[in-house]
Formats: structure tokens, C-alpha cells, sequence
């Protein structure tokens, strides 16, 4: 566990030797937050309620999304098209260490310091703006948030790691992605609450994965949540998160098959 | 001039035939450019079919505000899609065999590579826009001028931006994500610049002038922009231009070609 924890231990330190590359980063994750905040705020200037959702409700919904990016999509995976495409996997493949665990724990370090970020570009937001923003103080759906966003972690990890995965396979792996984040966007949740799409397209997205990314556990830090929609969504989590692990392990191992080290 | 020209028409011509290199690649992109266009769209619709207006505007006008944005976004992409290799050009000092050519670094290091995908995206965008146009009774002629002069100035603000970003690479190797952080600012512009509340408005309109590029071409067409609105747009980007030559100009000098 130690060797995991030193790969963890050096990614978080890449952060720190370029400081000002991550800084702008966070600016973009806030000016894209700052876009859809305004768009709602002006939206609640002529409406109380909209799509059932109150102005304090969706205004937490879009600030937590940030909370929310750092835990879930915050990853370094695209590095291992990269890798494959270079032929430098072939170094990680002769250390003594599981090659999803030390992406695991590359990911960690990334998550953790784009978590604890958000967290204080919320509190300033809260500070500068103050915004009608809810404080969930029911612990039992704090528990159930992480928890959601700990599936939603490893689902975004399983996508992520089987884009990257394309590259055994072909040289082309920005493209794959770059419609992924797309989708992301707007099937996530990421612009709005999923629930406020008509009822046929909103079933069909309950049973994708992107519910559970970001829509999932913001549904229910904000409480807004009955037994069977807890259920089923963790039902849904979990079922594609243990299809995509076996699916994951199945083309990795079909990968390394054809990988040929081509370019080192 | 028509050296020039010719010049941008070979490197466009090259760049077009690299896009045929990876088809599939460029075709999913292209159709995550035209999903990203068509979620956000159908976004809009779908709120304003609920809200009816959006901080005063209906449907037809928000429309032609995020169509104006695609276009101007579009167009600036297509023309500088180089600037988004120009560092790696300096961190390996391939820089210095762009300054001993016979060509103008700066614009071979601006128009070096020309993106066919929003080259494709353009047409679409433009008969979009004229359809949109149609649909809203209170235009006239000279709003209609207003708007296309309006845009070009956007299309100058938008350059000198991309100047400002190449000379920050070379004045800075770290700065990564500096063009993004100019498209996720200039992306404000989806929506007309009013929504945003103050001091968010005022910095979006004069400081990173998002406003005078994105919502200053639509509201003139609306005819909801004073004539002293339109001098200072033409003053700001003026002014902006020139910062972003004196930028460029120091950069140049401080370039020191390490790695080469």
C-alpha cells in the first residue's frame, strides 16, 4: 500500500511545480459555474418556482457541481492513451504494482486537491455573493451524497479508463473523448437538473450511466428524494459500475494482447 | 498583401488535407461540435418555452444571440486554431525556424493552421442566423449594417486576444490554459451579457470585453444599443489591439529560444 501511496504523494507534489497552470484551471471550473449560476439567477428574478425546483434549491444544485467535479470528474486517466500511444505503459508495466490501483491513486491525489479547491471557492462565493444556498444538515443524506459520489468516482474512472483503452487499438483518442465530455455536459446534469427534461427522454437517461455522475447525488444532498428513486439510482450505480469493471478488465487484457511498445 | 493570402491558402490547403489523414477523427469531432451546438440550443428552447422571456428577450432573440455567438466563436476558431500548438512550439524551440522564414511570425504563428470542422460549421450558422433574422419583425437596414460591423469588431477583439495568448507563452511557459480560459470567458456570451448581475457585467463588457463581442452585435440589430455604446465597442477594440501588438512585440524580443 505504501508504493500506492508515494505514486499519490507525487502526483499531488506535480500540482505544486506548476502552481500557476492549476490556478487558471480552477478560474475556468468557476467561470463555467459562474455562467450557469447567472443564467438561473435571472431566470428566478421573474419566476419563485420553476420546473419544481425553487431558486435556493437549483442555485445549490449548480454551486455544488463544483464540490461535485472535484470528487467525481477530476482524473488523470486520459494520460494512459497517452501512454499506450507512446509506448511508455510498458515502464509501469514491469513495476511491481497493479496498473489500475496506481491510476486509482493517481486520480486520488487529483481529486482530493480539486475537492478541497471547490470547497473554498464555495466558501468565498458564499462570501462575495451570498447566495440563497441550502446547508444540508441531515447526516443520513450527507452519508448517502458521498457514498453516491464514490460510485459515481469509480463509474467516471471505468468510462474514462476504456476511452483511454481505444488506444491499443488506435491512434485516435481525443475524439472519442471530446464527445464523451459533450455528453458529460449536458446528460450528467452538469447545466441543469436532469429531472426538468419531459418525462419519455428523462426515463431513457435513469437507466445511463451519466445520471449517476453528477444529477444522482446532487438529487439527494438536496433531499429531494423518495425510497424508490434511492434505490433504484444505486441499483443503476452500482449495476453499471460492476458491468463496466469486468468490461474494463476483459479490454485491458484484450489490449495487451496487441500492445506492441510502439514508439518507445 | 496578396503574398499573404496566398501564404494562408497553402497553409490552409495543407492543414485541410492533414484533417483527411484521420477521417473518423475529424468526423467525431465535427459531430461533437454539432451535439454540443444542438444540446445548448435545445436547453434554451426548452427554458424559454417554461420562462416565455429571458432577462426581457423571447425566444427568436435569445436564439440569435447564442447563433451569433457560435459564429463569431466558429470563425475565430477556424482562422487560429494555431495558437492552440503555440506553446509547445516555444518550450521546444521550434519557434526559432518560424522566425528565420520570409513570413511575418506573427501571423504564421496566428493563421499556420486552419480548422476545416468550423470551417463546415460556418454556412449552417450563417443561414441559421438570416432565418432567425427573419423571424424578428423589428429589424432594420441599418441595425442589419451595425450588426455585420459590430461582428467584425468582435472578429478584432477576438485576434487581439489570441495575440495576447502567444505572447504569453512565450513570455510564460507555464500558462497551458490560457486560450481556454479566453473560451470559457467568452462562452458568457451564449446567453445576452444583461442576465449577469454587476460588478459581473461591467467586468464581462469592458474588462474581458465578452459583452462588446458577443451581445453588442445583436442588441444594435435590436436596436437596443446607443450610438455612444457602438464608439466605445470601436475604441475598447482598438484599444485591445493595441495592447496585444506592444505585447506581441516585447514577447518577440524576450524569446530565447531555449530547448532549440
Amino acid at each position: 500500500m505504501k508504493k500506492y501511496f508515494m505514486v499519490f504523494k507525487n502526483s499531488f507534489a506535480e500540482y505544486f511545480a506548476y502552481r500557476l497552470n492549476f490556478f487558471l484551471w480552477r478560474i475556468r471550473v468557476v467561470a463555467v459555474i459562474l455562467i450557469s449560476f447567472s443564467l438561473w439567477q435571472a431566470i428566478f428574478r421573474t419566476n419563485k418556482v420553476i420546473f419544481g425546483y425553487h431558486e435556493s434549491e437549483i442555485i445549490t444544485y449548480i454551486i455544488f457541481i463544483s464540490v461535485l467535479s472535484g470528487i467525481v470528474l477530476a482524473t488523470r486517466t486520459d494520460r494512459v492513451a497517452l501512454e499506450i500511444n507512446m509506448g511508455t505503459l510498458s515502464n509501469f508495466l514491469i513495476l511491481p504494482m497493479r496498473y489500475f490501483l496506481f491510476n486509482l491513486s493517481r486520480d486520488a491525489a487529483d481529486k482530493i486537491i480539486n475537492t478541497v479547491c471547490s470547497f473554498f471557492e464555495i466558501f468565498l462565493f458564499i462570501l462575495i455573493i451570498h447566495p440563497p444556498i441550502i446547508l444540508q444538515s441531515n447526516l443520513f443524506l450527507i452519508v448517502l451524497f458521498f457514498t453516491a459520489s464514490i460510485v459515481a468516482s469509480l463509474l467516471y474512472f471505468e468510462i474514462n479508463m476504456l476511452l483511454s483503452f481505444i488506444a491499443f487499438w488506435s491512434k485516435e483518442t481525443w475524439a472519442p473523448r471530446f464527445i464523451f465530455f459533450i455528453l458529460v455536459n449536458f446528460l450528467a446534469g452538469l447545466y441543469f437538473p436532469l429531472d426538468i427534461i419531459p418525462g419519455g427522454i428523462y426515463k431513457v437517461l435513469e437507466l445511463l450511466p451519466f445520471t449517476y455522475l453528477i444529477f444522482f447525488p446532487l438529487k439527494i444532498y438536496l433531499g429531494h428524494i423518495d425510497q424508490t428513486f434511492l434505490i433504484k439510482g444505486f441499483m443503476i450505480g452500482i449495476f453499471w459500475s460492476i458491468l463496466l469493471w469486468l468490461f474494463m478488465g476483459y479490454i485491458w487484457r484484450k489490449g495487451l494482447k496487441l500492445y506492441t511498445a510502439e514508439g518507445k | 498583401m496578396s503574398k499573404y493570402f496566398r501564404v494562408w491558402l497553402l497553409l490552409s490547403f495543407a492543414s485541410f488535407q492533414s484533417f483527411f489523414v484521420s477521417r473518423i477523427g475529424a468526423f467525431l469531432f465535427l459531430v461533437g461540435k454539432i451535439l454540443r451546438f444542438i444540446f445548448f440550443a435545445l436547453f434554451l428552447i426548452f427554458l424559454i418555452s417554461k420562462t416565455k422571456v429571458l432577462a426581457g428577450y423571447n425566444l427568436w432573440q435569445v436564439m440569435l444571440f447564442y447563433l451569433t455567438f457560435n459564429f463569431i466563436d466558429s470563425t475565430t476558431q477556424m482562422l487560429f486554431r494555431e495558437v492552440y500548438r503555440f506553446r509547445q512550439q516555444v518550450i521546444s524551440g521550434n519557434f526559432d525556424l518560424v522566425l528565420v522564414k520570409p513570413v511575418n511570425s506573427l501571423f504564421r504563428s496566428l493563421f499556420g493552421w486552419t480548422d476545416i470542422l468550423d470551417f463546415i460549421t460556418l454556412i449552417p450558422f450563417i443561414i441559421m442566423i438570416i432565418f432567425v433574422i427573419s423571424k424578428i419583425p423589428e429589424i432594420t437596414s441599418l441595425g442589419i449594417v451595425f450588426y455585420i460591423v459590430l461582428v467584425v469588431n468582435a472578429l478584432l477583439i477576438a485576434t487581439s486576444f489570441h495575440i495576447i495568448v502567444l505572447a504569453l507563452a512565450i513570455l510564460t511557459t507555464e500558462i497551458d490554459h490560457a486560450i481556454m480560459i479566453y473560451r470559457d470567458l467568452t462562452g458568457m456570451g451564449k446567453i445576452p451579457v444583461g442576465i449577469y448581475s454587476e460588478p459581473l457585467r461591467s467586468f464581462i463588457t469592458f474588462v474581458v470585453p465578452v459583452g462588446i463581442m458577443m451581445s453588442y452585435p445583436v442588441e444594435s440589430l435590436l436596436g437596443k444599443l446607443s450610438t455612444g455604446a457602438v464608439s466605445v465597442a470601436f475604441f475598447i477594440s482598438l484599444f485591445i489591439f493595441s495592447l496585444s501588438m506592444i505585447l506581441w512585440n516585447y514577447a518577440v524580443k524576450s524569446y530565447t529560444s531555449a530547448s532549440s
